[in-house]
Parts: structure tokens; sequence; C-alpha cells
């Protein structure tokens, strides 16, 4: 019964994702799918550069909104699109699983040195490199400027400004029980790791000290109340901060255009800040998810996918395009593109503020170190089914707990090596 | 006995190869699946090929605590919507039988016609009802103060228990009715002229009379049971309360195509396929020993 229902479902999927024309011909144009923001803008600009060697861009959903399955399908029946956009996140997976091809000896000397060292690091399991970073942002603090007076540089100052928001009733900021990126991104301020390598093991701990530090601290703003508990992009909480009963918003550099399309009518009130720091002599920042390019394992057009993709991180005449769509803040990871991104992205919707000096101040802060695990998509749903149980006495750290639990198994069935840290 | 053997072939051969094709085959493949698993060692970047795995898969899908999770609601679910159904339908069944219900054929076909709709639209249909802002139903209990989260934590499996019985009962009635009215009217009427009540006749003489219509039904039932998915499925996408392993069938689907494992989910449906297989023969044994004490 069982596996005759899911033959079919199989047969079913194949069928919806197998429509797609030959990507065997080497002559013909590459085909790429991405669901970043202004990717169409950046590839007319490259078709109009490059007219003998055009790119077909397929705008799909992103990974957990079906993009992953999409690709997993598209990869298995043999007509996978040369590149991909990818989330970090999703990078281990697809490289474990064979789809994302290994591009250590496709990447040249001068692609390496305009991306910096962190960036590289998330995109290099066992010393093989399986993607091209395109941005690396770090998280900011967006808030209204006619409801947050003083901005809390600690996260000790930004607990009393909450306390001090909540009196006039006023959320300082949100938790999002389907936001396990976010959540992470404090994980890896504290300097926690979930994934981690020991030669050839994975070591896996979603509680060690650094994660439970992060874990307490916004457990204790939950438990007194102080925090607005809302899905991420729900309508719930978009009206709240539309209506001014939250103050604020935490999200990596991608989400500054992001928040300005969604409640348009702020525009004017809105800042951008770094985000507090657990000691501010010794700073440090996560980020809440970076954008990679892929080459699929089976493309016959590798290296003008590498031309393609190199072009994409590291060209200003890229960046300029992707953001003269105004609807993409990306923030690249290659330092040389700053200059332009700054000319190019406008802030009025954050009363003029220079975005790309307080985001360059802050990428420097970011640490390399941090992994994600194989099947990121299944742990990250294990999360948040943890988190959605926030109502009912179920605590953050106690979500990390079953999180692992209920990902350890994944791995070993893959027959990973793997402990617990 | 040539017209004979070919007739047999004629009248089985249909039903053989549906069998052998929908049914064995893929049973078979799931089996080979299991065994044979697309499999890594040490960090498993660059290193995948398909090798036989032994009892991994199975030793795995059993030590997950989502799976066993999702074996502890299927069996909560069964405990609370499987005598609700049996005795719900049999109860329904008697009451037509007996003639005090009037009416019969209109509310028969009333009772029957949830089983018309498919199980993804009675969701969808229960979704919008269980919906808080939406409902009607939540409006209207609301105002009499009733205050039911019917998605929440403590709601989730009576919930999911309200749509399986608004779609099953009245097609068990049904089913329980036929063979009620296959009783022979002079054992009914015996019964009636020794001084038995409707009551008395009811219980001590047809229920044991259609005794093996009601095994047929328990099996169908428990097994329905143990393959709960398409209505927790569609619940899982509204509330994350149910998780996308919510029972073993959700937990196969899920390893299939979000972890994109299918030697696991072919383990996990192995398994599930041995459980059912056991549970059946179980029944029919009990039932068996049953009737012949």
């Amino acid at each position: 019964m069982i596996t005759r229902r899911s033959m079919l479902a199989a047969a079913g999927l194949t069928l919806l994702t197998g429509c797609s024309s030959a990507t065997k011909d080497p002559n013909g144009p590459l085909k790429f799918w991405s669901s970043l923001r202004g990717t169409n803008t950046v590839v007319d600009a490259w078709n109009a550069k490059n007219p003998n060697d055009p790119v077909v861009l397929e705008t799909v959903t992103s990974g957990f909104a079906g993009g992953n399955a999409k690709l997993s399908n598209a990869a298995r029946a043999g007509n996978a699109p040369d590149v991909v956009s990818m989330a970090d996140s999703d990078l281990p997976m697809f490289a474990l699983d064979g789809v994302a091809a290994d591009l250590t000896d496709l990447i040249s000397a001068g692609l390496r040195d305009d991306l910096g060292e962190v960036a590289w690091s998330g995109a290099t399991f066992g010393g093989r490199v399986h993607g091209v970073p395109l941005d690396l942002p770090p998280l900011l603090m967006l808030y209204r400027e006619d409801l947050l007076r003083e901005v809390p540089a600690t996260w000790d100052e930004f607990r009393e400004a909450a306390r001090r928001l909540k009196s006039q009733g006023i959320y300082l900021t949100s938790f999002h029980p389907n936001g396990y990126n976010l959540f992470a991104a404090h994980v890896m301020q504290t300097g926690g790791r979930w994934f981690g390598v020991d030669g050839d093991s994975w070591v896996v701990n979603f509680t060690d000290p650094q994660s439970l530090k992060a874990a307490d601290y916004w457990q204790s703003l939950l438990d007194e109340q102080l925090l607005f508990l809302a899905p991420g992009s729900s309508q719930e909480w978009l009206a709240a901060l539309a209506e001014g009963r939250v103050a604020a918003h935490l999200v990596s550099v991608w989400g500054v255009a992001a928040l300005a399309s969604s409640v348009p009518g702020g525009a004017g009130k809105w800042r951008i800040a770094p985000v507090p720091q657990w000691d501010p002599a010794k700073p440090s920042i996560g980020r809440d998810g970076a954008s990679l390019h892929v080459i699929t394992a089976d493309s016959v057009k590798k290296d003008r996918a590498m031309r393609f993709i190199e072009w994409m991180s590291t060209s200003p005449e890229a960046i300029t395009a992707r953001l003269s769509s105004g609807r993409s803040s990306l923030f690249p990871a290659a330092p040389k593109l700053w200059e332009a991104a700054s000319r190019q992205f406008k802030t009025t919707f954050y009363g003029g503020q220079d975005l790309d000096g307080l985001a360059a101040e802050q990428y420097e802060l970011q640490h390399g170190g941090w992994m994600w695990g194989p099947r990121m998509q299944s742990t990250a749903t294990s999360i948040h089914h943890g988190l959605a149980r926030i109502p009912y006495g179920t605590t953050i750290a106690q979500a990390l707990r079953d999180a692992e639990a209920e990902t350890l198994p994944d791995m070993r069935s893959l027959g990973l090596s793997v402990r617990r840290s | 006995m040539i017209r004979q053997r070919s007739a047999i072939g004629l009248l089985l051969g249909p039903f053989v190869v549906l069998l052998l094709v929908v049914f064995l085959a893929p049973t078979l493949y799931a089996v080979y699946l299991s065994f044979f698993a697309r499999s890594h060692t040490g960090l498993g970047f660059g290193n995948g090929q398909t090798a036989f795995v032994g009892l991994r898969n199975y030793g795995v899908v059993l030590t997950d605590p989502s799976f066993l999770q999702g074996v502890g609601v299927t069996l909560l679910y069964s405990a609370v919507f499987i005598p609700l159904v049996i005795i719900g339908a049999l109860a329904l069944a008697l009451l037509f039988d007996s003639g005090v219900v009037r009416f019969r054929q209109f509310s028969q076909t009333l009772l029957f016609l949830p089983h018309a709709v498919p199980g993804i639209i009675a969701t969808v249909i229960w979704l919008y009802l269980y919906t808080p802002g939406i409902s009607p139903v939540i409006d209207l209990m609301d105002g009499l103060d009733l205050h039911v989260d019917f998605l929440g934590l403590e709601m989730v499996v009576p919930s999911l228990v309200n749509i399986a019985l608004w779609s099953g009962l009245g097609y068990t009635t049904v089913i329980f009715f036929a063979a009620l009215r296959a009783v022979p009217h002079e054992v009914v009427e015996a019964a009636a002229i020794d001084g038995a009540g409707p009551v008395r006749s009811a219980v001590t003489i047809k229920v044991p009379l259609i005794r093996g219509t009601i095994v047929t039904v328990l099996i169908f039932t428990v097994i329905g049971a143990l393959q709960l998915f398409t209505e927790p499925m569609l619940l899982s996408k509204v509330t994350p309360l149910i998780g996308p392993r919510f029972t073993p069938n959700m937990y196969i689907y899920d390893a299939a195509f979000a972890r994109n494992n299918h030697s696991l989910a072919s383990a996990a449906s192995v398994l599930l396929l041995i459980v059912c297989c056991l549970l059946s023969f179980a029944v029919t044994r009990g039932a068996a020993r049953g009737s012949r004490s």
C-alpha cells in the first residue's frame, strides 16, 4: 500500500519536473535557476553583454518552499539546470548527494582572493569547494527611530529597552517560531556550533554551552513576555510592524529591502543599527542566511557556468544590475564590490542612512567555523516543530535537544560517521 | 477440463496481474531498496555509492524518536477512533434495522453522504471549520463563551478523529446494516416470542450473527488507522504542532521527499507492512477462536 503510494507520488513528481528541455548540448544556453530577488536584471545585463553565451533564467521558489525538492528531483531525472542559487544551509545536502559539483579545480586564484576566507569556509567541506559565495550578510537591527530612542549596545541593555517599551505596550522585537535561521545567527554570535568536523567525522551538538547561552537569553525574554511571538512573514507579524506594536526587526542585510516592501507605510521612520553585543570589547556577529551559486554535477558546461558565476560574485556590473531592480539589498561577499553597491542601493526608507558603511563594519566581525548539517531542511522543520510548542511550555533548549535527536538518525542512515561532542 | 482451466486463467488473470504489478513488485522493490542504499563513509562528501547496508535502515527507523512518536500518535488515535466508529456504526445500524428510525432511507443517505467526499476535500472543509477567525462554528461557540482551539496541542488528535468519524461512520453503518438485513427473520421473531426486547435481541441475537462482518470491518479500520496520512498531512500545512513526521505514513513520505532518503522510507514502509499483516492475522485469528468457543 505504502510503497505503491510513494511510487506513484515519485512518478508524479518526476513527470512534473521532467518537462525541461535538453541540457546536454554543450553549446546550448546556460540554464539557471534562482529564487533571489533581482536576479532577472542580473541575467539581462549578462545577456546584453554576452550575446554569444546566453543564460536562460527560470525563477523558482526558495529552497524550503519547494526549490530544494524541485532540484533534487530534476537531478535524479537527469535534467537539472547548469547553475543554481542556493542558501548556504542547503549546500551540504546537495554536495553530499552529488548534485552540487566539486568546483575546487575550477576556481581561479583571482576569484579565491576576491571573496574572504569566512565566505569560502561556508562552501568548503573536507577541503573541497562546492559553491561560490555571493553574499555574506551580517545580522543587523532595523528599528523604528520614533519608538526606540536609544539603540542598545549590549544584550543586557536590549533587555532593559524591551522592559521599558513593554511598559508602554510595545514589543521591542519578535520571536519567530518558524525562524530557526535567525536563532542560528544568535548562536553564531555566541560562538556555538551545531555541526562541526573532527578529522573524518561529523560532530553534532545543538546544546553546547554557547548555544544554551543564546537559548536561555531568548527564553528569559519570552518568559518575561517581552517578545511578540508570531511566525515570520505572517500577516499577524506584518500588521504588528505596520502598526508600530513591534519596534525592531533583526535580519541580515538582505532583509533591509524586504522590510521596505513589506511595510511601505513606515518609510522614513525606520533606521538601521548594529545588533547588540555580549561583550563590546570582543565583538562578534552572525548571519541568518547567505547565498551561493553551485554548478550541478551533470552539467556539460561547467567552464562557461563558472565564468557566469564568477561574474555575478565579483563584477560591479552584476551587483549594480541586481540592486537596480530596487527589490534587493544583497550585500556582496566580495569587499571590492561594496563601493558599487553603496552607490546603487537607495536607503530612503531608512532616512537616507548609510547602509553599506555599517554593513562593511559588521562584515568584519563575522567568523568562520559555522557549518550546516547534511539535511538542514529537516533539522529546521524539527526545530520549528519544537518552537511551535513554546505556548505549551516547551523551551528553546528543549526544541534544540529534540531537533538534534531527530537529526542524528538521518545522518546515521546515510552511513556518515557522526558523534556527539 | 481445458475449458475450465482457461476459464480459471481468464477470471483470475486480471487480479493476479494487478496484484503482481501494483503490490508485489513494489513491495519487493521496497525490500530491495531498504537493504541496498546510497551510502557514504566519513564526512560523506564525494563518496556516495549504492551499497548493501544490511539492517542499518531498520535500526535507524526503530531508534528514531520521531518515528516512535508517530507510532504513539497512531496508537492514541486508534484507541479513540476504532471503538468510536465500530460501536457507533453498530448502534446506528441496529437502530435502522429495528425500524425505530423514520425516513430510514433518507437518513441513511444523509449519513453515507460524507463518505462520497474525498478525504482531502473533507479535511479542507474541516480545516475551514477549525480555523479561528473564519470558522462560523468557532464564532458561534465564542458567542456561547465556549473557547476551543481545535488546532491546539491537546485538540489535534480529537480533531483528526472527528474528521475520520464524519467520513467513515456512515459507510461503516451501511456495511453493518446490510449484514443485519441478512439475519434470518425467523430467528429474530423467535427471540421476540421468547420475550426478548429490542435491546436484548440486538445484543444477544443480531450482533453475534454478524460477527464475521464486524471482524472484517475491524481489520479494515485498524489498517486504515495505521495508515493515517491525508488528514494530518493537510493539517500539518496549517499548524506546525503537527510535524511532517506526525504518523508513520507521514514519516515515510518525509523520509522519501524531504530527506531524499528512499532507503529509509522503504525500511519504514516494510516495517509498517509487516505490522499491518501481523495485526490482520491477529484479529482474524482472535475472531476465529472466539467464534469456535
